[in-house]
């Protein structure tokens, strides 16, 4: 597709080649349009569900999903997968929630905390991966049980209450600027971040390369050890999670940790995902 | 489990490396929620989620592999004039 400068006259297979890239260029846009007719269909049973009360729940609940889908998505764009996102969330969770409920720390300084647990959960994978050089797939797989195992370890079977924490801490999961909710405009600032960083910075170009043809990349001269940084340091992502019914969600990537919110103990049931 | 690679596939982020954004990864997230919370207010079980999670992340893989593949066939095509 790229070469439709130099193909300039050529018939129906190219159209159709067109035709479908386009539609593939358009991915994204095709998932709201069948979100649109989805959200139709549903509508017609139970007229609730384009209320806009539930489609900012609907939003809330999703834009904790989707900075730990930003960070997953830079791993995998590099060629490479991370299954232990989940557990590590829950381990971050708990941990951000027990040192809350005890005054450790205040608010602020606990969402650090958790973002450089992350951070350091992610290294860990992406030391596995680039240093060793185990396939990222059977890696993650290990450290999702580790991560689980610590989780469970720590936590025991105790639960962190939601009323126990601060407010300082569990009031970004109600409030909103100008309507909008906190979480989705924080999600929003991280997609935005993210995306210009992949875009037109040469460290998100090489993230491109790496996974697109890693041997290519490495004949270009893109380190090795950077290929496999974008895995490192794309590792180093995740945690996000849940809003109201809890817990905590806290950076990722490329040492610009990301955001925060988190609430209560979610881990048991993160971990129990 | 793992509604978050889940997320990511169904956002059109190919799992061969290279292909996606971060807004694709994003509006999966949005996507999958979405249908959970449909489900809910439909009446349908909870215990279909999975499997309609599944359905969708093995339609959206699929789509994705034809398209690729198509797109591929018809570049050489192309060239091969």
């Amino acid at each position: 597709m790229a070469e439709s400068g130099v193909t300039a006259t050529v018939g129906a297979g190219r159209t159709r080649g067109q035709w479908l890239s386009t539609v593939a260029r358009q991915r994204e846009l095709s998932l709201v349009a069948i979100m649109f007719v989805l959200g139709g269909l549903v509508s017609v049973t139970a007229p609730q569900f384009l209320t806009l009360s539930n489609l900012s729940q609907v939003a809330v609940l999703a834009s904790i999903v989707a900075v730990a889908a930003v960070g997953e998505a830079l791993v995998m764009i590099t060629r490479n997968i991370d299954l232990s996102v989940e557990a590590m969330i829950g381990l971050v969770a708990y941990c951000v929630a027990i040192v809350l409920q005890r005054h450790a720390l205040d608010a602020p300084a606990a969402i650090a905390l958790g973002i450089g647990i992350g951070l350091v959960l992610g290294m860990i994978n992406g030391a596995v991966v680039t240093l060793l050089k185990v396939p990222s797939i059977v890696a993650t797989l290990g450290t999702l049980s580790i991560f689980r195992g610590v989780d469970y370890l720590i936590a025991g079977s105790h639960q962190v209450p939601l009323a126990g924490l601060p407010p300082g801490f569990t009031d970004p999961a109600r409030d909103s600027i100008l309507g909008i909710p906190i979480f989705v405009l924080v999600t929003l600032l991280v997609v935005v971040i993210g995306s210009v960083v992949l875009r037109s910075t040469r460290f998100g170009r090489q993230v491109y390369a790496v996974g697109s043809n890693p041997e290519a990349a490495a004949i270009l001269g893109i380190p090795s050890r950077l290929s496999c940084s974008p895995p490192s340091h794309c590792a180093a992502c995740s945690p996000a999670s849940p809003a109201y019914s809890g817990s905590w969600s806290s950076g990722r990537s490329t040492g610009h940790p990301r955001q925060a919110p988190c609430y209560r103990s979610w881990p048991r049931s993160s971990s129990g995902v | 489990m793992l509604s978050i690679v889940a997320a990511v596939v169904v956002g059109g982020v190919s799992t061969l490396g290279g292909i996606g954004t971060l807004a694709g990864a994003a509006l999966g997230a949005l996507f999958l929620g979405f249908i959970a919370n449909a489900l809910i207010l439909v009446g349908l079980s909870q215990f279909w989620l999975q499997a309609i999670y599944g359905v969708v992340i093995l339609v959206a893989i699929s789509a994705d592999a034809i398209i690729l593949r198509r797109i591929q066939r018809a570049t050489v095509e192309s060239r091969a004039r």
